[in-house]
């Protein structure tokens, strides 16, 4: 099943099953859909339950707050992950307040399409989730294509803590790999904590590099992985979160096979997700660890600028070299 | 007894309770006994009585402000919960994890970002309608809060769902230290007139006839069903907050409105000797609850944080 298919099953499923759900966005209405379709055909048969809006980003997360307070269950759409940025204020000194200090359940979820590599230029390619990461009383959630989205997605629903559900755009269309052999040479695991953690490694093999990431990223490891299995004759596993503000570190240091880990992320290296995750293996395990993200520019609309400031294929598969070649 | 008088009395005894709240709070802010900050709303009184004389907590929802220690008295009455939360004792209303701004008792909410719970308010007036409940959503805010952008979205999403809403603007003419009117193009009303929304105004002199005026409002959203814009002209005698010295006031305001307080017109309509009992009563309950709270226990980091 395709990474949208799951995302819109579970959005048809929620509204079916449970009264209380209702969709907040822009465009989400027939006959658009969503600017990426993740709602198409929803609005036909629950009409009374996608709440098409303005576009008044600040605003409608203030109400879908509000309603969450009042016992529904809201999901709301940002059309961009870039548009984010206007809806701080609601999150970080509303919602995230209701839920701490107040003590109140908020069964919300914020979702919302982040990532580049299609010439969309700096202000809709960016991943902002950084600036949600480490704010007492908001989760963010990556769901990727090594475990169900849709599950991700209800499990954050009924979490009764805002989550900031952040979706990839380049995944929309891609296949959910089942757990089991994938391509006959891969194996991929997915430990059932609060949020799935997936493991996708080498058949029968133990791994001489792990990968960490989450989101989009799945997909650029896999062909590294990929390109050094078939090429260098390297194995790698790529260890996938999707809860990325709160993630188990004993987890993540079990699953860990080799001595080294490269974290690897869409958005700016520099005070960026990946620092942390550094920071909190080295503090649990004697691992080497080297990170690997956007480089500090905005992001480009031209090709070869956005590819130079992303982190691609090449310059995964070269760090890993790099870092294969150094003694531990 | 008239029933004019009664309800004199009745409203009086809430501003009279607020005003010596209000004072209190400055006097232990003087003496180095509060921590943090607090906002004051002594001039204001006529407004949060008036206004929520009528409402119904176990129905209505209410949403507050920065300066709301005045909103959550006149509906609850609740001063010992009030004064332990800003003290930050565990017998406060949100166990002293809020203070000041951060309060919360059943139905009633308030934040201490600027207008920032007008977007939530509307929310809490969609569940309203979509839930089909009775009941509507009171939501006060400041003069300073009708400049801040999420404010005027806000009341253009209430305009398009016909929320059961009642934003009820205390305009005190001050934004902190900046005089709201030199700072604003064109007029309130006109706004939110623009918006499509029912605007009505009142100079908050009198406070029955806050009341009464309140009331018909309350009473047709209730059964109607729409949001409605309420703006009430009123006056903070005391700072901005607990560190403002007063010093950007407009004499001619200050002089018509200390002519004209709306507690002294109240007390006018009230004998004497009840007034005499009343304060006195009022004084020593509010004396006595913060002699209480001085002994309660603060919260505790393993059991009040999670």
């Amino acid at each position: 099943m395709k990474y949208i298919e799951a995302l819109r099953n579970t959005l048809h499923h929620l509204l079916e099953e449970d009264d209380s759900v209702y969709i907040i966005g822009e465009d989400i209405s027939e006959p658009y859909g969503g600017a990426f379709k993740v709602t198409k055909g929803l609005s036909k048969k629950f009409p009374e339950r996608l709440i098409q809006t303005p576009m008044s980003e600040q605003a409608f997360t203030g109400m879908a707050i509000g309603m969450a307070l009042a016992g529904l269950k809201p999901i709301v759409e940002i059309m961009f992950g870039d548009f984010i940025a206007l809806v701080v204020d609601q999150l970080i000194n509303h919602a995230s307040k209701f839920w701490d200090i107040y003590g109140k359940k908020l069964h919300l979820v914020l979702r919302t399409p982040s990532g580049g590599y299609r010439g969309y230029g700096a202000t809709h390619s960016q991943s902002l989730e950084r600036i949600f990461m480490g704010i007492p009383g908001i989760k963010v959630v990556a769901p990727n294509i090594l475990s169900d989205p849709g599950e991700v997605l209800r499990r954050s629903l009924y979490l009764g803590k805002p989550v900031v559900l952040i979706e990839n755009k380049l995944d929309y269309g891609r296949e959910i790999l089942e757990s089991g052999v994938v391509d006959e040479v891969f194996t991929l695991s997915i430990y059932d904590a609060t949020f799935p953690v997936s493991k996708l490694k080498v058949l029968n093999e133990s791994s001489e590099i792990s990968f960490i990431t989450y989101g989009g990223m799945v997909q650029i490891l896999r062909d590294v992985q990929r390109k050094l299995l078939f090429e260098e004759d390297i194995t790698s596993e790529i260890i996938a979160l999707t809860d990325i503000s709160d993630y188990d570190v004993n987890l993540i240091v079990q699953l860990v096979e080799s001595k080294r880990v490269l974290v690897v992320e869409e958005g700016w290296s520099h005070f960026g997700w990946g620092s942390q995750v550094a920071l909190d293996l080295r503090l649990m395990a004697n691992l080497e660890v080297r990170r690997v993200g956007a480089r500090p520019f905005n992001i480009p609309a031209a090709e070869p600028l956005e590819n130079h400031v992303l982190p691609t294929v090449d310059r995964i598969f070269e760090e890993t070299l790099r870092m294969l070649s150094q003694e531990v | 007894m008239d029933v004019d008088r009664t309800l004199y009395i009745r409203l009086y005894k809430k501003m009279f309770l607020i005003r010596v709240f209000e004072a209190k709070v400055e006097e232990m802010f003087r003496l180095g006994k509060l921590r943090g900050t607090t906002h004051g709303c002594i001039g204001q009184e006529a407004v949060a009585v008036g206004v929520l004389e009528n409402v119904d907590l176990s129905r209505d929802y209410v949403t507050g402000t920065h300066r709301s220690h005045g909103h959550f008295l006149a509906l609850t009455g609740k001063v010992f919960e009030l004064i332990s939360e800003l003290m930050g004792k565990k017998t406060g209303i949100v166990r002293g994890k809020g203070g000041s701004q951060h309060l919360h008792y059943g139905n009633f909410y308030t934040n201490g970002i600027t207008g920032g719970m007008i977007p939530v308010a509307v929310g809490l007036g969609m569940a309203k309608k979509l839930k089909g409940e009775e009941g509507v959503v009171i939501s006060f805010l400041g003069d300073g809060g009708m400049n801040e952008g999420y404010v005027m979205e806000a009341l253009n999403l209430a305009g398009v769902y016909k929320t059961p809403n009642i934003f009820v603007l205390e305009n005190n003419c001050y934004a902190m230290s900046t005089i709201t009117e030199n700072f604003t193009s064109g007029k309130f009303d006109e706004r939110v007139k623009g918006f499509g929304l029912e605007y009505h105004y009142l100079k908050a002199l009198d406070v029955v006839e806050v009341y009464g005026f309140f009331k018909k409002i309350y009473e047709r959203v209730r059964k109607e069903r729409y949001p409605v814009f309420v703006e009430f002209e009123t006056y903070r005698f005391c700072g901005h907050s607990k560190s403002d010295r007063r010093e950007y006031v407009v004499k001619e305001w200050e002089d018509f409105w200390h002519a004209n307080d709306p507690l002294e017109k109240c007390r006018s309509r009230i004998p004497a000797k009840v007034v005499e009992d009343v304060e006195k009563e009022i004084i020593n309950f509010v004396e006595e609850e913060f002699r209480r709270v001085l002994a309660a226990p603060y919260p505790d980091p393993g059991e009040d944080l999670f």
